[in-house]
């Protein structure tokens, strides 16, 4: 009633009396998309390699495209937005300056002037591209972030790590035994994961800048698929020490240890939610693996998913609005679901594809496939879109993980 | 002050006056539709299809008085053509270039090396967007100087301009809409206060934004795109009227 | 605590940067250049803590710190007295997602007992296996659960339970690494490995 009535008033009110009463309305189709288009890097003074020429709209248009808000624009003209960059070098520092500029409104969206080490050109370029996902959509890119991953690029599984997209991968173990799910703690410098170098499958925790490691879990049996808390102060993994598989909590030294589960069946694959205060894991106690959610005190237990007869690896969204995981049928598939086990959807259908992870702003989601041969690393958006592969190699990848930006 | 207005009215009264309030404003609508095609039927149709290529409506009286300032303000960035319903005018390329109407230069073109296509595109996109002007300008000189007697229409409260305009400015601010528009919600709306000043000038003022910041600039580009060509209103007078802004098929 | 000026001034000036954010046109704003610096010095390490933003040396400039390369499997078969007995001793398999017994699995299990029982000083390690069609985070589970189901077959047929202990591979340490039916067969498996 109240509605009517301030609709109305709106009526009597309009600017122009009554032949105003109502808008003129103003439409036009959308993809959606904003377009923006990306000019060729100019030199800050003299002239720019070639290949320097490239890679920096290439990265930007890779950022940028694979982001989903944009539409990559052919040509200059006629895009409302264009990013600039331009490039130069003093002595061993390069150089980038970077504008992303409005044609329409003939205003500077934003600009940008970063200095670095000549091989981190590509790292300042991916800032960039972060920048103007801030300015454009209020959140910031995620494109300085580092993914850590499984390979067996040397001939065994060690844990490696690059830039999201694939490139500059750098060995991080180097052990020759079986080195498995690498996790970030939040802050992105530090890095746990589970080795067999000891015999026993432990679990390390690495500072990524010194190489300073401390084994802070070496219980009998499995210390396996640690996952750091939101805050980074706690630690949730899979314990067999007691006779099978449990989930247990401890601090992030190993202390305190904290026993989660109790069931003669297997738990594992510990998720927390982004506020800590649930996690997802798998148990097949009612036959199947399944996905089950419980509070971080082991209480409140109800169970997830209800469709398929296998369901693993969860990993709950950053917003906590989503939990992605990997269905069995036949291969795997990744499917996304909410918390409250509604909104079940598949994301993949190409090959078998596991190990999904979302990235530290919950725009895409990392996960491994074999849909071109091999097992690789792939990305897409958290709605399923864009899948792309981001494999730095042929070898054998899976297991990747994104770290906030450095 | 709307909501209090309301509030003041005491029930059932109130309700009774809104009621009739509104069925006149329904009645006057519906008077209004039929009014229009009646005069339309008076009009020569030929030229103002030709005039704006849109489809505009109802071009009938009351056409701006004033000389098209449409090549007077060059935007500093490549604007794409101001009424272009063919993108191949704000993206000068090859294809593009072949099908325009100016004969001399198209035969030149094919002298023209590989190296030099590109510049020479250029060139021609603008001399043929300066030809789409001129042949607009002269377009809505012709149609001013047929001249009808009437100006206004029924119903009309005397400072707005004929729906003419209305329909002449919907129609510009749709086709830069075009160009602009990108979202990132379902179904974001902005609802503005459209001003075009005697001299052509346009601004707006957003009623209600959409809480889409990709819409809501879209809006804003539109309205920029849309203002740097823009025929002024009728009679010297300011131009003022509510738009809302959508993307398409979404209500 | 020079550094840590440095790191005020860093942050302060990046404030200001972003506050003057979209001010005038034609200033192209210096941004603190996040990929520059040396790697850090150790010395510098609580700094680094409370500055999670500070400027930082990529990993990729780090050459990884070396491991010793140490043999995964410790002491696997030490081949003196022991020897003929890890020839003894046989692998079992099982079905897909399972860890239950056999009969085959049972009666394999039965003769290894025997010749555990006469050789009660050595012990054993029993490793749990998997195909490759399971989760890999499932199957390290899976792994650990058939490893534990044939040591406590072996400690009801009175081995000690001090003499056995168990890991999983879970899904690896493939023997066949082929994709059919035939190789997934072969991998899910216990082997029965003498330790010392």
């Amino acid at each position: 009633m109240i509605r009517i009535l301030l609709l109305l008033s709106l009526l009597l009110l309009g600017p122009q009396g009554f032949a105003a009463e109502s808008y003129l309305d103003v439409t036009a189709p959308t993809s959606g998309k904003m377009k923006l288009a990306i000019a060729p890097t100019t030199a800050l003074s003299g002239s720019i390699p070639a290949d320097v020429a490239r890679e920096l709209p290439e990265l930007f248009g890779f950022d940028l495209g694979i982001a989903g808000p944009f539409e990559i624009a052919p040509n200059e003209v006629g895009s409302a937005l264009l990013l600039k960059s331009a490039y130069g070098v003093q002595g061993d520092t390069a150089i980038i300056e970077c504008r992303l500029v409005d044609q329409v409104l003939n205003r500077e969206v934003v600009a940008k002037r970063y200095s670095g080490r000549l091989k981190d050109l590509r790292r300042m370029g991916h800032a960039f591209s972060d920048e103007v996902l801030r300015v454009l959509t209020g959140a910031k890119g995620p494109f300085t972030g580092k993914i850590a991953y499984v390979s067996k690029a040397s001939g065994n599984k060690e844990i490696f790590i690059m830039d999201y997209d694939g490139h500059n991968p750098q060995r991080l173990t180097n052990n020759g035994s079986i080195n498995l799910y690498p996790d970030f703690a939040p802050s992105g410098k530090e890095l746990i994961y589970t080795s067999y170098k000891k015999g026993n499958p432990d679990l390390y925790r690495r500072e990524l800048f010194t190489g300073q490691e401390a084994r802070v879990s070496s219980r009998s049996g499995l210390n396996a698929m640690g996952v750091f808390s939101p805050d980074g102060n706690k630690i949730a993994l899979v314990l067999s020490k007691d006779g099978n598989s449990e989930i247990y909590q401890m601090s992030r030294n190993g202390k305190d240890l904290a026993r989660l589960t109790n069931n003669h069946a297997i738990d594992v694959s510990p998720a927390w939610s982004p506020d800590g205060s649930r996690i997802a894991f798998v148990s097949d106690r009612l036959g199947k693996p399944q996905l089950f959610v419980m509070d971080a005190n082991g209480g409140n237990l109800r169970r997830l998913t209800s469709n398929g007869a296998y369901n693993v690896t969860p990993r709950w969204s950053p917003k906590g609005d989503r939990i992605v995981y990997a269905r069995k049928e036949g291969g795997f598939q990744i499917y996304a679901i909410n918390p409250d086990g509604s909104g079940d959807t598949q994301l993949t259908s190409a090959g078998s594809n596991e190990h999904p992870r979302y990235s530290p702003d919950g725009r895409f989601i990392v996960f491994s496939s074999t849909r071109d041969g091999g097992e690789g690393l792939y990305l897409m958006r958290a709605d399923g879109s864009g899948q792309t592969r981001i494999s730095p190699d042929r070898a054998l990848n899976t297991h990747p993980t994104w770290s906030v930006n450095w | 002050m709307k909501t209090a207005l309301t509030r003041n009215y005491p029930k059932p009264g109130g309700m009774l006056a809104l009621s009739l309030v509104c069925h006149l404003v329904v009645f006057l609508i519906i008077a209004n539709w039929h009014f229009l095609p009646e005069f339309r039927r008076d009009e020569s149709p030929v030229t103002y299809v030709d005039m704006v290529t849109l489809p505009v409506a109802a071009p009938q009286s009351g056409m701006p008085q004033a000389p098209a300032p449409a090549e007077a303000k060059a935007p500093a960035a490549p604007a794409p053509a101001p009424a272009a319903p063919k993108p191949a005018m704000a993206l000068p390329t090859k294809p593009a270039a072949k099908t325009p109407p100016v004969k001399s230069q198209a035969k030149t073109e094919q002298q023209q090396k590989e190296a030099e296509d590109r510049a020479f595109n250029e060139r021609m996109a603008k001399l043929q967007q300066k030809a789409e002007e001129r042949r607009q300008a002269a377009a809505i000189d012709a149609l001013r100087k047929k001249g009808s007697a009437r100006t206004g229409m029924p119903g009309a409260t005397g400072n707005q301009a004929g729906s003419d305009y209305s329909s002449y400015l919907q129609s510009r601010l749709r086709d830069a809409l075009k160009q602009v528009i990108a979202t990132q919600t379902k179904a974001p709306q902005v609802i503005a206060t459209i001003t075009v000043a005697p001299d052509g000038s346009i601004d707006y003022r957003v009623e209600k934004g959409s809480g889409d910041p990709f819409f809501d600039e879209a809006v804003q580009r539109a309205v920029a795109l849309a203002g740097k060509t823009l025929v002024p209103p009728p009679n010297r007078s300011q131009y003022k009227r509510v738009f809302r802004f959508m993307p398409e098929g979404v209500k | 605590m020079r550094k840590r000026i440095a790191g005020c001034l860093v942050v302060l000036s990046l404030g200001a940067l972003v506050a003057g954010g979209c001010a005038k046109k034609d200033l192209v704003k210096e941004e603190p250049p996040p990929p520059v610096t040396a790697p850090a010095p150790e010395a510098a390490k609580p700094a680094q803590e409370a500055r999670p933003e500070a400027p930082k040396a990529p990993v990729t400039e780090q050459t990884p710190v070396r491991e010793p390369v140490v043999a995964q499997e410790p002491a696997r078969e030490t081949p003196k007295a022991s020897g003929d007995l890890q020839g003894l001793l046989q692998k079992i398999y099982f079905n897909f997602d399972s860890s239950d017994l056999s009969e085959d699995s049972r009666n394999l299990l039965t003769r290894n007992a025997e010749y555990l029982s006469k050789q009660p000083s050595v012990k054993i390690r029993i490793e749990g296996n998997c195909d490759e069609r399971g989760s890999d985070d499932y199957n390290m589970a899976l792994g650990e659960r058939r490893a534990k189901a044939a040591k406590d077959y072996l400690v009801n047929l009175g081995i000690s339970s001090e003499r056995i202990s168990t890991i999983s591979y879970g899904e690896e340490k493939p023997v066949d690494a082929g994709h059919d039916e035939a190789a997934w067969a072969k991998n899910r498996r216990d082997e029965f490995v003498v330790v010392k």
